[in-house]
C-alpha cells in the first residue's frame, strides 16, 4: 500500500472530483465567467483524466490485486465514504471526460446568449461532477446523493428553454428520477438494516440469498431501470431527451443513461451477484429484445430528427439488457457489454450533436423538409453517418467490435448448450440491421436530387465537434484492447 | 388499537409503517394526475423510506444507531430541495399551459421543437426572465 503508484492513485482521485465540484462551484459563483471556466475546467479534467489513467495503467497488475480506495477525511469505512476506483470506474471517468469536453466546445457554439450562458454552464458543470462522483462512488449512501445531483441537474437542463414542450418533458422526467431514487434509497435502507453498513466492498463480503437481499435487489435495480429507460419504462425517454437542447441530449442518451447502467452492473457484479440465477437472466434478456424492436420500430417511424435519435437510444439499451443472460454463462462478457456501453455514448452523443448542427441550421428537425439542408451540410451528416455505422456496427468501427464480442459471447452460450442462447444471437445480429435502417433514414435524403441549402449559419464549433467526436467514436475500434484491459484491471470482477 | 401498537416493538410498527406509507405514495404518484398531488406522493414515499431507516436503527437493545439518523437528516434535506425544485416547475408549467397537470399520450412527433440557439432573436416573448414578473404581477392580483 506504499507503493508510489497507489499515492499517486490515491490523490488522483480524490484531485479529480475536488477539481469537478471546484469547476461546478466556481461557475455557480462567478456565471458571467462560467463558459470560460467550463471550457477550461473541460481541457484540465481531460488532461487530468489522461495522467490518471496512465498512472493506472502503469501501476501493473500488482497493485490491482485491490482497487484503489480512499477515505474521504480520513475516515475508513463503515463509517467514512470511500471513493473506489478500479478499471471500470477509470473507462468511464476517461468516457465522461471525452464527451463532457466534446459537448462544452459544442455549447460555446450553441449557447451563445449572454442571459442562457449565465444558466447553463453552472448547471452542466453540477452535472458533470455528479456522474463523476457516480463513478468512483464506493459507498451506497453517495451513490444515492450522486444520483439525485445528476438527475436534478438533468431535468433543469432539459427544461432550459423554458417553453411548454421543454418544461412538460422535463416535469415528466423528473418524476420519473424521484421515483427511481426513492426506490433505489429504499433498497439501500434494506440493506443497511440487514448488514449494519453502506460500503459496496463490506456489502459485497456479506452478500447472501435472503428474502430483504431480493427485496433490495428488486427496489434497486427497478429504480436504476427506470432511471436509464431500460424496457418497458422507459417511455419518458423520448420526449425529455427529444425536447432537450442538443448538448444536453447528448449528454443524457451519452452519459446519464449509462451512468445508471453502470450502478445495476456493478451492484449485480458485487452485492447482488448471488442473487443471479438463469431464469432471472433469461428473463432481463427478454426486456433486452423487446427494447430492441419496440425501440426500432419506433424510431423507423418517428418524423423528427431527434426522437428517431432518442428511441434508438431504447433500441441499443436492449443490447445491455440482452448481454445479462450471457454473463452468467460467460462471466467475462461483461467486459464488452462496458465497451459496448462506451462505444454507444460516444457514437449517440456525436449523432445528438450532428442533429442539432441540421436543426439550428433548418430551424427545425422535421425530417420530411431536412433534404435541402442535408444536401447542404454534407460535413455534418458525414458525422451523422459515421457516428450512425458505428451504431449498427459495420466493420472497423468501435460498434463493429462491440458487437463482434456480444454475437462471440452469444454464440459461446449456443454452444454450451442454452437453446434460448440463438434467440440472443438473432437479437443481436437482427438488432444491427435495424440500426442501419434508421440511420440510413436520417442520412438518404443527403443522396436525392434536389434544392441545396445551407439554412442559418451555424458556428465554427457546432460544424466541427459533431465530426470530431463521430471520428472518436470510429476509432474507438482500434482502442478495443486498451479498454478491454483496463475493465480487466476491475478486481473481484470476472 | 393503542394496545396492539403498544406490543408491537418500535423496531416492527415503524418499518410495516413505513412500507405502507411508501406503497400508498406509490399508488397516489400513479393515479393522480395533478402536479402538486404526485409531488406530494412522492413525499409521502420519502417519509416511508426514512421511517423504515429510522425503525431499523431503533431495532434491539440500547440507544439507536445514530448513522440512520444521519442518513435520515441528508436524505431530508435532498428531498426539500427536489421538491422545492419539483413546485418550480409546476408553477412554471401553470404559467405556460395553464394547466398543473402532464397531457397523457405519446409525444407529438410533428410539434414545434424548441432550439436555444434561435431564442436570442425573439427573446421578449420567450426569454424566461421576461415572462416571470408579468406572470408574478398577475398572481398578486
Amino acid at each position: 500500500m506504499t507503493l508510489p503508484g497507489e499515492a499517486w492513485l490515491t490523490s488522483g482521485v480524490a484531485g479529480l472530483i475536488a477539481l469537478s465540484l471546484l469547476l461546478a462551484v466556481l461557475a455557480t459563483v462567478w456565471p458571467r465567467q462560467a463558459h470560460r471556466i467550463g471550457i477550461a475546467g473541460a481541457l484540465a479534467v481531460n488532461a487530468w483524466v489522461l495522467v490518471l489513467g496512465a498512472v493506472f495503467l502503469n501501476a501493473g497488475p500488482e497493485p490491482m490485486a485491490a482497487a484503489t480506495r480512499v477515505a474521504l477525511g480520513s475516515w475508513e469505512a463503515p463509517l467514512g465514504l470511500m471513493l473506489h476506483l478500479d478499471g471500470l470506474a477509470m473507462t468511464l471517468l476517461a468516457l465522461t471526460a471525452v464527451v463532457a469536453l466534446a459537448t462544452s466546445l459544442y455549447s460555446l457554439g450553441y449557447v451563445h446568449d449572454r442571459i442562457e450562458r449565465r444558466q447553463f454552464w453552472p448547471l452542466w458543470l453540477w452535472l458533470w461532477a455528479g456522474l463523476n462522483m457516480l463513478f468512483v462512488s464506493g459507498d451506497a449512501f453517495n451513490l444515492y446523493i450522486t444520483l439525485e445531483v445528476v438527475s436534478l441537474t438533468a431535468v433543469a437542463l432539459v427544461a432550459f428553454t423554458g417553453t411548454a414542450a421543454a418544461v412538460s418533458g422535463a416535469m415528466r422526467y423528473l418524476l420519473v428520477n424521484l421515483l427511481g431514487s426513492l426506490s433505489f434509497l429504499m433498497g439501500v435502507v434494506l440493506l443497511f438494516g440487514e448488514h449494519g453498513v453502506l460500503d459496496l466492498v463490506l456489502l459485497e463480503a456479506r452478500a447472501q440469498v435472503g428474502p430483504t437481499e431480493r427485496m433490495a435487489a428488486v427496489l434497486m435495480t427497478a429504480g436504476l431501470m427506470l432511471k436509464a429507460a431500460l424496457f418497458p419504462v422507459h417511455v419518458w425517454l423520448a420526449p425529455a431527451h427529444g425536447s432537450a437542447p442538443a448538448p444536453v441530449s447528448a449528454v443524457l442518451s451519452g452519459l446519464v443513461v449509462t451512468g445508471s447502467f453502470y450502478l445495476i452492473l456493478r451492484l449485480w457484479m458485487g452485492v447482488f451477484a448471488p442473487l443471479a440465477t438463469p431464469a432471472f437472466g433469461v428473463l432481463i434478456g427478454l426486456l433486452g429484445v423487446a427494447a430492441l424492436v419496440w425501440g426500432s420500430a419506433q424510431a423507423l417511424r418517428a418524423g423528427r430528427l431527434k426522437s428517431i435519435v432518442a428511441y434508438s437510444t431504447v433500441a441499443q439499451f436492449g443490447y445491455l439488457l440482452i448481454a445479462f443472460p450471457l454473463m452468467l454463462v460467460e462471466p467475462t462478457a461483461w467486459r464488452v457489454v462496458v465497451f459496448f456501453a462506451v462505444v454507444h455514448a460516444l457514437a449517440k452523443a456525436a449523432v445528438f450533436l450532428a442533429a442539432g448542427t441540421l436543426q439550428h441550421a433548418a430551424g427545425h428537425d422535421r425530417l420530411v423538409d431536412l433534404g435541402d439542408i442535408l444536401r447542404g451540410r454534407l460535413r455534418t451528416v458525414f458525422a451523422l453517418g459515421l457516428a450512425g455505422v458505428s451504431l449498427m456496427g459495420l466493420p472497423f468501427t468501435g460498434g463493429f467490435v462491440a458487437k463482434y464480442l456480444l454475437l462471440e459471447a452469444g454464440l459461446g452460450t449456443v454452444l454450451a448448450g442454452s437453446a434460448i442462447g440463438v434467440l440472443w444471437v438473432i437479437a443481436i445480429a437482427g438488432g444491427g440491421l435495424l440500426a442501419a435502417a434508421y440511420v440510413l433514414r436520417m442520412v438518404a435524403p443527403a443522396f436525392h436530387q434536389g434544392r441545396i441549402r445551407r439554412g442559418e449559419a451555424v458556428s465554427a464549433w457546432m460544424d466541427w465537434v459533431p465530426l470530431g467526436l463521430a471520428l472518436v467514436a470510429a476509432a474507438a475500434g482500434l482502442s478495443g484492447t486498451l479498454v478491454l484491459y483496463t475493465l480487466s484491471l476491475t478486481p473481484g470482477a470476472p | 388499537m393503542s394496545g396492539l401498537v403498544e406490543t408491537l416493538a418500535p423496531g416492527l410498527l415503524y418499518p410495516t409503517g413505513g412500507a405502507i406509507l411508501f406503497a400508498l405514495g406509490l399508488y397516489g404518484l400513479i393515479r393522480r394526475h395533478h402536479l402538486v398531488l404526485r409531488i406530494l406522493a412522492l413525499n409521502i414515499m420519502g417519509s416511508g423510506v426514512f421511517m423504515v431507516l429510522l425503525g431499523i436503527a431503533a431495532r434491539g437493545e440500547g440507544p439507536p444507531d445514530p448513522v440512520a439518523q444521519a442518513l435520515t437528516l441528508t436524505g431530508i434535506v435532498v428531498a426539500v430541495s427536489a421538491t422545492a425544485f419539483a413546485l418550480a416547475l409546476v408553477v412554471r408549467l401553470a404559467r405556460l399551459t395553464g394547466n398543473a397537470i402532464i397531457l397523457p399520450g405519446p409525444p407529438d412527433d410533428d410539434a414545434p421543437v424548441d432550439d436555444i440557439s434561435r431564442l436570442e432573436h425573439h427573446a421578449h416573448t420567450e426569454a424566461p426572465e421576461h415572462i416571470e414578473p408579468t406572470a408574478r404581477s398577475g398572481e398578486r392580483r
